[in-house]
């Protein structure tokens, strides 16, 4: 779980903290503010989980070099270059860090012509060996067959989120009597939701199952492979509530009926409850207002709202655990617009 | 008894009120500044203040400055401050007992969508904080923004009619 991050003169973040809620964290801001940015930085901040997990000998050589390769493969910079990543203009170093819940650190630094990164504080790194989940925008299960391997013998135009994406899907599921009560209880609400299930075989195969037939994942509606992911993420156990490492989600309501929205919202509030952290990128005001009217302080959930402002090409970043308090919602002005524009059409446009 | 306001060209009936009156009276407030709201209703576990505007009004006069008065940017602080200063006004005048206080906006123009009058709500709450860290009672139980249909299917389908529409 981070507790803390923060950026430096990192792509247009100049100098960003923010401390994140335990339970679920909600980043908004119009396009170009850098919220992908700001998830993929902190996933790529918790890529040492995995690496330790491995070889808890990995020296911090060995370190810097797996975090640069993770970093150039989530942001695919020009060129492939570290440096390009570097915040145009800043005279000072980028700057990545995290915190996380157990005291562990990560702080490292690059500058605009750095190969590598350069780790300055690794304080129990090692020990944070929660893995953290990131589910991209796109959904996955129509094309994910054969994916993994396409993705390393070519170049293809997809960050590593989606390989990555791809190879926890592929992870056998846990024995039934190993998962969670919550991830049992959401897997039940995702089934009801889209009427069957999806059924992996390995190597990216994966169906559709109801009661009386089975289909191709693709016949399926966009939105009910997305939530068939969450599923699947669930049975695997990549998620796990109090056991994995944080869940990212760019863009939740992208290919999701609005009609799912508030169930989908019921599932997170809950898996939040119980120990999992999460942080979603979001432009939906579905999404919000239900975040906004389902989250109860009294039942244990919390959410913090972190809006990103972009003003004189500067980004900076306003915190708050109530949706009422943020002083800078662009989805909601958005429709503050709409409701301007409506009253004035109806009583005598301009 | 059966108390019925009208305002324009809305009648409200609030005979399941213990009594309810038209606090926008100059007869009632002199020349004062301070702003009202139009209707405020006492019922036997609350008070309702009610502030009405009726965009869909055929008979509305002078459309213009009702769109201005209407725009979010004007819509919002006038709407905190009529609640304001009624609240105040009927604290020290009658007072208001312990019974929870309601304050409810009928914004009838049917072209407006509930997502649109769900942002305006939550400017008004964000105008008017319903509850502070500091305070010890809530400044008012709820604050709504309701459209003609959603006023009625929370007050009953005969708590308000359009009069230029017939029975």
């Amino acid at each position: 779980m981070i507790d803390r991050l923060e950026l430096k003169n990192f792509t247009v973040f100049k100098d960003i903290q923010l401390d994140l809620s335990s339970k679920i964290n909600v980043i908004i801001g119009e396009n170009g503010t850098g919220k992908t940015h700001l998830l993929k930085a902190a996933y790529g901040l918790c890529a040492g989980a995995p690496l330790f997990k491995n070889r808890p000998d990995t020296t911090d050589d060995e370190l810097e070099v797996a975090l640069t390769a993770k970093l150039l493969r989530l942001f695919m910079p020009l060129d492939e270059k570290l440096g390009k990543l570097h915040r145009q203009g800043a005279t000072d170093q980028a700057y990545l860090s995290a915190k996380f819940r157990g005291d562990e650190t990560l702080a490292t630094t690059f500058f605009n012509n750095s190969k590598e990164l350069a780790i300055r504080d690794c304080s129990n790194y090692e020990s944070y060996l929660s893995e953290a989940v990131f589910i991209p925008t796109k959904e996955v299960l129509s094309f994910m067959k054969g994916f993994n391997s396409l993705y390393e013998k070519y170049g293809l135009s997809f960050d590593q989120t989606y390989q990555d994406i791809c190879l926890l899907l592929d992870l056998p599921e846990v024995r039934p009597e190993n998962l969670h009560e919550k991830s049992k209880w959401a897997m039940e609400e995702i089934e009801d939701i889209c009427g069957g299930r999806f059924v992996f075989y390995g190597g990216g195969k994966v169906t559709f199952k109801t009661d009386v037939a089975e289909y191709s994942a693709n016949s399926m509606a966009e939105g009910f492979r997305k939530a068939g992911v969450l599923s699947r993420l669930l049975e695997t156990g990549a998620i796990q509530p109090g056991v994995s490492g944080t869940l990212f989600w760019d863009e939740p309501e992208s290919s999701l009926n609005p009609k799912l929205m508030k169930r989908l919202v019921q599932i997170l509030l809950e898996l939040s409850r119980n120990g999992q952290q999460i942080v979603l990128a979001t432009h939906d005001y579905v999404l919000l207002k239900w975040l906004d009217i389902l989250a109860k302080p009294n039942k244990g959930h919390h959410i913090r709202y972190h809006a990103l402002i972009s003003e004189g090409g500067q980004v900076t970043i306003q915190s708050a655990d109530s949706y009422k308090e943020l002083n800078h919602n662009a989805i909601a002005n958005t429709f503050n617009d709409l409701y301007d524009a409506e009253i004035k059409r109806a009583l005598g446009g301009e | 008894m059966m108390t019925v306001l009208t305002e324009g060209d809305l009648e409200f009936n609030f005979s399941d009120a213990l009594h309810a009156f038209c606090f926008d009276d100059d007869a009632l407030h002199g020349n004062h500044a301070m702003k009202r709201v139009d209707v405020i209703a006492e019922y036997e576990d609350k008070w309702v203040f009610l502030e009405i505007k009726d965009p869909d009004n055929p008979d509305a006069t002078n459309p213009d400055a009702f769109k201005q008065k209407l725009l979010s940017g004007n819509l919002i602080p006038d709407l905190a401050g009529k609640y304001r200063d009624s609240l105040w006004f009927r604290a020290l005048s009658d007072g208001l007992g312990s019974k929870p206080v309601y304050y409810i906006v009928l914004l009838s123009m049917e072209s407006l969508d509930p997502a649109l009058l769900l942002t305006q709500q939550d400017r008004l709450h964000k105008a008017l904080p319903l509850t502070h860290s500091e305070w010890c009672m809530p400044f008012a139980a709820a604050c709504l923004i309701f459209n003609l249909s959603q006023y009625q299917s929370e007050f009953g389908a005969d708590s308000v009619r359009r009069i230029s529409a017939g029975a």
